[in-house]
């Protein structure tokens, strides 16, 4: 069982997982099983390693000093950890997006180390893409991607990622989903498109890709000083790390040559109607759109990366019919075309034709 | 023997439930695994146990309730905070190398890549636009824009 060390302000240490918490109190899972609430005032640091060196720390003491001087000003010193038993609400919570009193919050947990090493890995690969191909910085464009991506993104169980899309200036059609959530569409694939629904159908299919953990997992071994460091730091500075290159690189092959596995394509393929389902958006879009990627004359990488289209396009309809999903839903093919309309006018010309 | 057999067996199908996290507000328990079956929602956070699969869907136990539930519903991470930028991207604005390289393994990586092969970056950043992504991660989507987008979607 993977451990957080919590330091606590009046000095020593708490071992245990992290399974709950509320306002005042997080609640962990001690080594034999037991649970212990530690008030929030009592804690310094939750430092996500179970074995810390004494070097490591007093240097993490140390770094807090200048805030804890802030804090004892404000508030007291509070008491020893009272164990309690974890209780599991019974009654089912009201539907809301953006949590509800029954349903248990995450907003207020520390961010799980291993999601801040995959956002780290997926900015730098992203930041790789924007580089190859130029991202457009359109605003308004961007801002309907992203409420579309988002909307679709709120049902699935990456919540505690900040999904983020964009359009990259190409004429190639494809589309890219790097881990932590950075969603990358070519001006190439928007060029085919005409409603909302084929909009959402390719940025479900790469959400899938990110839920399911296509790019495999991001788990930390061990500690080390460069752990310290990035658990002190959020994710976010442009600082690309050598094991990150090395990661990016490979991602980019798979991106541009060698392809996902054919399974996980066919995969994200299905989730992403699961997705489009759960939306409201018309099914049929998604095969519509493949179809279209398939004659287009910028599709070289796409299909070389990809399964066969109508490989695709049969498992899609079969998925479709066993599960007895209905087609029909909404397309929203004026907002969709009324917002690239605007898009072409205020940039006319892509930036660079073709990739390499 | 034939009772410790299937003692034995029952034992190790325990031992292989995978435990996993709600984090979608839509998870349904549902009673076959189909996307047009209706089930009882699960609330955001529930552990379920994981003893089966099938095509999209899970197979799993909730409570003693034996059921199937979305794939792209439930995962193996448990709850975290939500990553924010914010302001604190701009505490860098260039292109750094880290002189060592950190212990973890990444599954895409370990394709190929052994962690005595990590590369030591030495320049190399002219390959990445961050800059770009930093302005991609400053552009700020409300959860009033997103919640009204969603209400004109309906």
């Amino acid at each position: 069982m993977h451990s957080e060390t919590i330091l606590l302000r009046k000095g020593g240490s708490i071992k245990g997982k992290l399974v709950d918490q509320d306002e005042k109190k997080i609640i962990l899972q001690k080594e034999d099983g037991s649970n212990v609430a530690v008030s929030k005032a009592s804690i310094l640091k939750v430092v996500y390693e179970e074995h810390l060196t004494a070097e490591e720390e007093s240097k993490i003491r140390k770094s807090q000093e200048p805030k804890e001087i802030a804090t004892t000003e404000k508030q007291s010193i509070p008491q020893e950890p009272i164990p309690v038993e974890v209780v599991v609400p019974e009654e089912k919570p009201k539907f809301s997006f953006f949590g509800s009193a029954e349903s248990k919050e995450t907003n207020d947990l520390p961010v799980d180390k291993a999601v801040k090493k995959e956002v780290e890995i997926g900015r730098a690969l992203a930041g790789r893409l924007a580089k190859k191909y130029g991202l457009v910085q359109d605003v308004e464009f961007t801002k309907y991607l992203n409420l579309v991506g988002k909307s679709l993104a709120l049902y699935t169980a990456r919540q505690e990622l900040d999904f983020r899309f964009a359009v990259l200036d190409t004429k190639d059609v494809n589309a890219f989903a790097c881990p932590g959530g950075y969603v990358l569409i070519t001006r190439g694939s928007l060029e085919l498109m005409g409603s909302e629904a084929e909009l959402a159908s390719i940025l479900s299919h790469e959400l899938s890709h990110v839920t399911l953990k296509h790019s495999g997992d991001f788990e930390e071994k061990g500690a080390g000083f460069l752990d310290i460091i990035s658990s002190i730091m959020a994710p976010g500075g442009n600082i690309v790390s050598s094991i990150s290159k090395t990661a990016v690189d490979g991602m980019m092959d798979q991106f541009l040559e060698k392809g996902r596995k054919q399974e996980e394509e066919i995969e994200s393929d299905k989730a992403g109607i699961l997705l489009m389902s759960q939306a409201g958006y018309n099914l049929k879009a998604s095969s519509d759109l493949l179809a279209k990627l398939d004659k287009s004359q910028h599709n070289e990488t796409v299909l070389k990366t990809h399964p066969p289209t109508s490989l695709r396009i049969k498992e899609l309809e079969k998925f479709i019919s066993t599960n007895g999903l209905k087609s029909g839903g909404k397309e929203n093919k004026e907002r969709f075309q009324k917002q690239w309309k605007d898009f072409v006018k205020r940039n006319p010309n892509t930036q660079i034709a073709t990739a390499e | 023997m034939k009772r410790a057999t299937i003692l034995l067996v029952l034992a190790i199908g325990n031992l292989s439930a995978t435990p996993m996290y709600v984090q979608s507000p839509v998870a349904q328990l549902l009673p076959k695994p189909s996307a047009g079956e209706k089930g009882s929602l699960l609330p955001k956070g529930s552990v379920v146990n994981k003893t089966g699969e099938q095509d999209m869907f899970l197979k799993v136990t909730f409570e003693g309730k034996e059921g199937w539930i979305n794939k792209m519903f439930v995962s193996t991470n448990p709850p975290s905070g939500k990553i924010s930028f914010g302001s604190e991207i701009d505490k860098s604005t260039s292109i750094k190398a880290r002189a060592r390289a950190s212990a973890f393994t990444q599954t895409a990586a370990a394709r190929g890549y052994s962690e005595s092969q990590t590369l030591r970056t030495r320049g190399g950043a002219g390959d990445y636009d961050l800059e770009a992504i930093s302005w991609l991660e400053k552009l700020k989507i409300e959860e009033s824009e997103l919640a009204q987008f969603q209400a004109e979607n309906r």
